[in-house]
This record gives structure tokens, sequence and C-alpha cells, in this order.
């Protein structure tokens, strides 16, 4: 049936508001590729310096290296927790995925610093406990750190969209390859890596892309020892006098066709959606969670390895700097001092900043979290000429450095009210972040069944419904990464904010920046870790009410069934909320003749 | 030849326009009656941040009715900044302080500033008048080298006062670079290409050394301190480093022969700036004596370029007793118009030999 055109309203909405958002500033960037200076006119020079001589050759080549062996090197952590996770359920499992999750809420700038405290030679702290065990240093101000640190630092958006999707993976699968004969790698590799194939490409592509346009970890670690790559030349551009924005621009380019070839090789992998599709009205069995098992307390050790090394250890470094005056690699308990931090909870610009900053967090999650959903809901159910664009006009800021994203947003609204107030923060991160949040949607869309979006709209219920009664709820788990993910990530965004700051629209990354920057690092440090803090009580609150919820939906299933439930909890908010949409199922049955308890447990009884 | 003639008359009245055109500001009770009617006064500005601070506390507790808005944004990021807002029409800083000399000319290119002059003008050294009438440079930057005496004796550290002493063997993979794109970066730099004896030559025998080149002065420093690179070689200046010093860090320092010396923020009130008044009241009690007694308070430490004012900086007094410590004998200031027309150039000199 052809669709009217009130029905395709919305989604042209959808379309301006994100070409707005995300297409104008990146439009501005490739704008300013051909501009000569400020009130210059066109050029080619630039794009023919970038693109026709080799003058950016080796960068490209240094970055994409770099990119690739943290994209592997992040997606494999990121799978292996998630794997651990799913599969093993170790005890305290609430609690580890916190700790797994918790490099995100650490900016890579800080955690950089954190490492470099950590493992710097014969000075740094660990290097100090090894020698004096007689034990071999490590050199994290190395290529090998470098990629270390990027990897633990990203793997939690391989572990993000691997996770959910591992859960709703079904193990009768790999059960049935086992009594077929085939061993646990075999399975792996016919079964698990097949049905994860979205989410894994898309975790490497993701992480592809943000290191390749990372600067800080490199600019820290790689840069002063010679490396060189794209982010830094265009740094260079845009800090050195004489500043050239149109040959940055012209470099940023290169980092948006290096995204582009990444998404189509995702796009051309994930054509046919309903390959992956792991959630259907018959759902998986998922194994106890928190029994003692050999191979669930290995698990536990695994992850609480990768989190002393990935959160503890820097967080407990940048503790210590913040209590330190300086840090000279050796130091007594007598020279630790709270001042820093009492300085710092005293100071004015610390305070509007970090008020800033939480007002910014607040506004802008709740605006990613809404577009995204949409937009990735038109792309996975209704694909069409308008939904395809807003998804790539949506996607395409993750291939622009951030600097490049202020720099569009600054040539964009210097002329309008918006420029020097908060408002513009919060448009640089919905540029920002859009993309992130996008694939994350479309991951979690891609893996649930149309059957019952469908039974329900045959039972009349409207897209305003589905999504209510049925999409939010399965996507609960979802939506949580995306807060967390979202939050974090703007409240910790640095580059584009020091950009567009004013001293009416300070936020507190910058502030960190500048204690930082002036070689005042107890300062920075103390402020780094109330930003820690604050992050990870707006977390443990977020818990907090997850637990609640997921407390209230138990007791309302242990009223309605006396079936055992064991999935996971993000699937079990889901489908307790799935349930309350009875009267609609009911309707569905008889349209479909079919016994509305078996709809509802599937064919074996088990819950959906 | 004629016409040789008319040009030089015309560039003399343009000058001579040029400076009857200066407006003389100086601090009156109707100044501060209309700036704090203002009430308000934004700055951009390039120092320390918590430098500035001291800073506008000490105009604060002079001028209680006045806020100061600050707004850090350093070298020449902050420059194209502002020169993108002038582009746009937009006016929101008052009053400017930069660092990146080649920028400073930009926005002086662009009209940004107005022509003024402090009515203490002439107490000030000829260095700190040299973008004037539209930038006056109240305070002087020192270039030093600043090493960690636990890593490097006093008695080696003794052979950088030398300009060729950095090439000692002994310092090899100790020594920390900074990329020269601002002020104290650069400054040094100039005087390597610009002396005979060193040059290209020097920078390649400087980068036998192994230095490692950090992208900006703290990392620098922490390295210093931490041991990692206990030789910052040509990025430090002296007031940064007596504020380490001031807090117990294992920092020592020396001026080379001859120091580089040049002025170190260059502020200018902005033409169109939105609150006039207050910005000049800004100005003009930055070049006043109360200015320069703030700008060598103990979280400043800079030196004033008031030639009526006394060294006051009380660590500079502390130090004097130190075995290890010499005040500068000669001293080399840049010349201005070189480092405009051929910093870019030296920097790329600089880039070919260090990073290639």
């Amino acid at each position: 049936m052809k669709e009217t055109l009130p029905g395709r309203l919305p989604r042209a909405i959808l379309l301006v508001l994100v070409f707005v958002l995300a297409g104008l500033p990146v439009l501005f960037v490739l704008l300013g590729s051909v501009r000569q200076g400020i009130k210059g006119g066109f050029t080619s020079l630039h794009l023919q310096k970038v693109f026709l001589s080799a003058a950016y050759l080796h960068p490209l080549l240094s970055t994409i290296e770099l990119a690739v062996l943290v994209g592997l090197g992040g997606c494999l952590l990121g799978t292996v927790m998630a794997w651990l996770m799913s599969r093993h359920r170790p005890p305290g499992g609430r609690l580890l995925e916190v700790g797994i999750m918790s490099p995100v809420f650490i900016s890579p700038f800080i955690g950089a610093i954190g490492w470099i405290t950590l493992g710097q030679p014969n000075t740094g702290m660990l290097n100090v406990i090894l020698a004096r065990f007689g034990l071999p240093q490590i050199n994290i101000v190395s290529y090998a750190g470098t990629v270390f640190i990027m990897a633990i630092f990203f793997a939690p958006y391989a572990y993000t969209l691997l996770r959910h999707s591992m859960d709703r993976l079904n193990p009768e699968m790999e059960e049935a390859a086992a009594i077929c004969g085939a061993n646990r790698v075999r399975a792996v590799f016919a079964i698990v890596i097949p049905l994860l194939w979205p989410s894994l490409l898309s975790a490497v592509i993701i992480i592809f892309v943000l290191s390749a346009e990372m600067f800080s970890i490199p600019g820290l670690l790689l840069v002063p020892h010679g490396y060189d790559n794209l982010s830094y030349a265009i740094y260079d551009k845009t800090t050195h006098w004489p500043i050239d924005q149109a040959e940055a621009s012209a470099i940023g380019l290169i980092l948006l066709l290096l995204t582009a070839i990444g998404m189509t090789i995702y796009a051309y992998s994930v054509r046919v959606q309903e390959r992956f599709i792991t959630i259907g009205p018959k759902s998986p069995r998922a194994p106890a969670s928190g029994a003692l098992t050999g191979a669930s307390i290995a698990s536990l050790v695994l992850i609480l390895c990768y989190i002393l090394f990935s959160c503890i250890l820097p967080v407990a470094a940048i503790a210590l700097r913040a209590m330190l005056p300086f840090f000279t690699g050796s130091f007594s308990l007598s020279d630790l001092t709270l001042a820093n931090i009492q300085n710092t909870l005293s100071d004015d610009l610390a305070l509007t900043s970090l008020w800033n900053s939480l007002i910014v967090t607040a506004v802008a999650t709740v605006l990613l979290l809404a577009i995204a959903f949409f937009v990735a809901l038109g792309r996975v159910r209704r694909p069409g000429p308008i939904a395809t664009l807003t998804w790539i006009i949506a996607s395409i800021p993750i291939a622009i450095p951030d600097v490049l994203i202020g720099l569009g947003l600054i040539g964009l609204y210097i002329r309008t009210p918006i420029y020097a107030t908060l408002y513009i923060i919060i448009l640089v991160m919905l540029a920002r972040f859009l993309p992130v949040l996008v694939r994350l949607f479309e991951t979690g869309l891609i893996q649930i069944g149309r059957e019952i979006e469908e039974a329900a709209a045959i039972c009349g219920a409207t897209e305003a419904r589905i999504t209510l009664a049925i999409r939010l709820p399965l996507l609960a788990g979802t939506i949580r990464s995306a807060i967390t993910i979202a939050g974090t990530q703007v409240f910790n965004e640095l580059t584009a904010s020091a950009l567009l700051f004013t001293s009416a629209s300070s936020v507190l990354p910058v502030v960190i920046f500048n204690y930082m920057f002036d070689g005042d690092y107890a300062r920075a440090a103390a402020l780094a870790l109330v930003q820690i803090v604050i992050l990870f009580a707006g977390l443990l609150v977020m818990g907090m009410v997850a637990f609640l919820a997921g407390i209230g939906s138990r007791r309302r299933r242990a009223s309605s069934t006396p079936a055992k439930m064991d999935e996971p909890a993000s699937i079990g908010r889901a489908t307790a909320s799935f349930r309350h949409s009875g009267p609609v199922l009911a309707r569905a049955s008889d349209e479909m003749n079919v016994n509305p308890e078996e709809m509802r447990y599937g064919a074996r009884g088990k819950p959906i | 030849m004629k016409k040789a003639l008319l040009i030089a008359l015309a560039v003399a009245a343009g000058i001579v326009g040029k400076a009857s055109a200066q407006e003389k500001i100086s601090i009156t009770p109707a100044l501060v009656a209309a700036a704090e009617k203002e009430g308000e006064v934004t700055v951009q500005y390039s120092n320390p941040l918590d430098a500035m601070q001291a800073e506008v506390h000490d105009f604060t507790k002079a001028y209680p009715k006045i806020r100061v808005n600050l707004e850090r944004k350093a070298g020449s990021t902050g420059v194209q900044s502002l020169l993108q807002e002038l582009a746009a029409g937009v006016n929101r800083i008052d009053v400017f302080q930069g660092t990146d000399t080649g920028g400073n000319q930009a926005l002086i290119d662009q009209n940004a500033f107005a022509a003024v002059a402090p009515a203490n003008a002439s107490e000030l050294d000829k260095s700190a008048r040299a973008m004037a009438p539209y930038l006056y440079y109240p305070d002087k930057n020192v270039s030093v080298v600043m090493y960690n005496p636990k890593f490097v004796s006093d008695e080696q550290a003794a052979k950088l006062r030398s300009w060729k002493g950095i090439l000692d063997p002994a310092f090899k993979g100790k020594i920390s670079l900074v990329e020269p794109s601002f002020g104290v970066t650069l400054a040094p730099l100039l005087y390597v290409v610009n002396t005979p004896g060193l040059g290209e030559g020097f920078l390649k025998q400087l980068k036998a050394q192994k230095p490692v080149i950090y992208l900006n002065t703290a990392q620098a420093r922490d390295a210093l301190i931490s041991g990692q690179q206990p030789i910052s070689w040509g990025a430090q200046w002296e007031s940064v480093t007596l504020s380490y010093v001031n807090q117990g860090a294992p920092v020592h320092f020396v001026y080379t022969d001859p120091t580089v010396e040049w002025g170190g923020n260059g502020w200018g009130v902005l033409a169109k700036a939105p609150h006039p008044n207050a910005a000049r009241l800004f100005f003009a009690w930055g070049m006043s004596n109360a200015g320069g007694l703030s700008l060598q308070g103990p979280k400043i430490n800079m030196r004033s370029e008031l030639t009526t004012l006394a060294d006051t900086r009380s660590t500079i007094k502390k130090l004097s007793g130190q075995p290890w410590f010499r005040q500068p004998k000669n001293i080399w200031s840049p010349d201005l118009q070189d480092w405009i027309k051929n910093g870019p150039k030296y920097q790329q000199l600089w880039t070919k030999v260090m990073k290639q």
C-alpha cells in the first residue's frame, strides 16, 4: 500500500531535524575545505594538497594502522567480557557490568594521564613496585602502551553492542551443534559469530572510527616521540599560527572517507537483517545467574582483572595526583593532602562549570535518546529513501573530528543568538554523539523480530502504542546503555567544547583541561576525580532505579505465572512490560487463531 | 624619487594621524563611575588560569563593583576565535591579552583594537610598546632552561648557560623540547636562527641529542618533575618556573647567556568593546603601578615592564642566596617585525629538522 503524505510527514520532519543538527555542521566543514580564509573566496588548493599529493599519506597509513589495532583489540576485549558475562553469569553481575563500563566514565585524556602516572618508565607507580620485586618494567609511553590504553578505553563500546545480542542468542542452537558433533570452537565460528556478525562489525567499525579521529591519547603518548597521524595534522593546522582551518577541514575529509567505507561494509553485511533476529515470539533460555561454578569463578577473576586495569588503577593514580602537589615518582603518606580537592569544591569557576555540565548532559542525553531511537526505528522498520537519508546524515559526524565539528558549528551559528551560550554546546553534543546512539538503537531493533509488532498491529495497536508497549520495553537494556554512553560522553566531551565555550558557558572538562594546560595537574586531577565521582553516582542511581523496577516486575510475574524466570534482567523487564499488553495480545491471538498463552510463552512454555 | 618622497610623506602623515588619534587613558573618577555603571568586563586571555585569577582578585579588590568575566583562549586558537567573531560582527570581548605575536599582529591588521595610550605609557619599557597604540605588554617574559636537580646536578646544569651547552653528550636522552607555536617556544627559536654559529646546524645537533618533543609546556614540566625528561630546553619561562619553585617542586633553572627576553602578554582594548569604560579601566589598571605590583605577586611572578617599579618578587629574593641561582647577564630581545614576518618560516624549519 502506498504511503500517504501525512504518513511521511513525521519522517520528513525527522530528516530536517537531523539535517540541521548533524548535516549542517558537516556541510560547513566541507565548505570550509574549499574556502580561503575567513573572508576569502573558494579554492581547491587544499583538497589538491590533501588528496592529490603524498603530503598526508604517511599520517593516513599511521592512522589506519593504529585504528585497526585498537578496533580489533577493543572489540576482542569487549566480546570476551560480554561472553563471560552472558554465558557464565559470574556472581555480582550488575556490579561487574558497571565495572566493565567504567572506562567510558573517565575522559580519555584523564585516563591517559592516570596511565602515564602508572606506567611511565622508571618512575611510574607500577614500575616502582615491579622494580622492588625485581620484575621487568612496563613502558606505557610506547606504541603498544597506546594501543592497550585505547583498547581498554573503547572496549565498553563493543561490550555494550555485544552484551545484549549475546543475551538474546539462544544457547539451544549451540547445544544442537554439540549434539551434531561440533566442538565448542566450531560452534562459536559456525553459529555464534555469524549470529553476532552485525554487532561485531558494528563494534569494530565504531571503535575504528573513534580511534582514527582521537587525538588525546596518541597526542599525549605517541606524538612526542615522533608519531604522526591525521588527528595530529588537524591539531597542528588548528592551533599553530598561521591557522589553516581550510586544510584542517580537507584533512578531516580523509577521515570522513574512511568512515564512509566502514559504513558501507557494515550496511552491506547487515543487508538481510532477518538473518540476525534473535528475539522472536520464542525467547532464548538463559543460564542461571550467580551460580558458583568453576567457569563462573574463572570469569569473575578475568573480569576483575579487566576492571582493575581499565578503571581501578588509573582512577587510583588520578586520586593520588589530586592529593599530591606534584608527582615525582616517589612520595610518603605525609605528602598527601586534601587541599586541592577542598580548593576545587570552593572554586566558583569549577562549580559554575560543573552546573553547566550537568545541564548540558541532562538536556543533550534526553534529546539524543529520542532522536536516535526514531532515526534507528526508521532505518530498521521503515526502510525507504527518507529513512535511509536520515540515517546517513545522522551517521556522518562520527567521522569528523570533534575540533572540526566545533569549527563547523561556530561557522554555522556565529551570527545567531545561540552562539556563545550553552545551547551551542548542547548542539555540538547532539551532532557529535548522535551516530553512536543511532548505531546502538539500530543494533537493538534489528534483533527484535517483527512478528510481535505485527501481531500488535493486527490487533489495531497504533505505532505509538507499539513503541510504548513493545519496542521500548524490549529495548530496556539498550536504553540503559544509551543513557550511560550518552550521559558519560557528553559529560566528558572536551575538544569541541573548548572551542565553543565562553565565560558564561564554560563546562567542567574545559576547566580541567585549562588546569592541565597550565601544568596544574593536581587541581586538574582533583576536578577529574569530582567528575568521575559524579558519573559513578549517576550510574548508581540509574542502577538502583533499574533494580527497583526489576523487583517490581518480578513481583508482578510471581503473581501472574508460576514459571521460574531466570532470563537476563533487561529482557525480564522488557517481557514484564510486554505482558501488560495483555488485551492487545488477546486480540492478536484471536486474529491469528493462536492460543494467547502459547503466544505469550512460546511453544516450549518459556517466557517471552 | 618624487613618488618615493610622496609615499614617505603619506606614511609619516599616517603615523602622525594615528598617534594623534590615540586615546589617552587615565583612571579618573568619571571613568571609574562609568565602568561601575557597566558593571562587568569580559577578558580573553592566555595566561595560566591561577595567575589570571590572582590578577583579577587584585583588580576586584580595587574595584569591587565590576565583575570580570574570564575567558581562557590561549595562543593562536584564541586569536582565530576573535578574528572569526570580528568578521561576523560579534562583539563580546572587552579586553584581549595574547602571547602569539603573529596572531596579535593579525588582529591589529583587522582593526580589532582601539588606539589607546595609558597615561603612564612613557614609564613602560620600549619593548612593552612595540605594538602600541593597539597592544601594550606590561609584563616581561624571560626564557629559562629548567632542570630536575635529582637527575641533573647543578654543576652539570651550569653548562646549560651556554646555548651550545645543551649539546653536551651527558644530556643526550634527557632533553624535552616543545613545538614552537607561541611566545615562550618561539622566542628562543628566533635567537637560534638569527645567531651565527647556531641556526639550522645547531637544530640538527640538538635533534641528535634525541629530545622528546611535547605539544605543550605543561607536559614538558610534568615529565621533568617525574624525571622522565629532566631538562626542558627552549620552552620554559621564568614566572612559571618560579611558581614551581615556590611549591617546593624539584625544579632548578638557569638563564642562557644571552638571555632571551620579550614582552609577554599584549593587552588591547577591543575597538567595539561592549563595555568600553570597564575595558579601559581594566586596561589602565593593568598598565599602572598597582597592575605591575599584581604581576609581581607570588602567584604570577612576572617581571613588570614599568621602569619605575622595582623588582618586588619575593621568590627571586629567596633564590638570591642559592648557589645555583644566577641572574641573567646579557639580554637579547627578538625583533618583532622579524617574528611576525618570518615566524612561520622558522617554525617550518624547526619542523623540517626535528620531525622528519
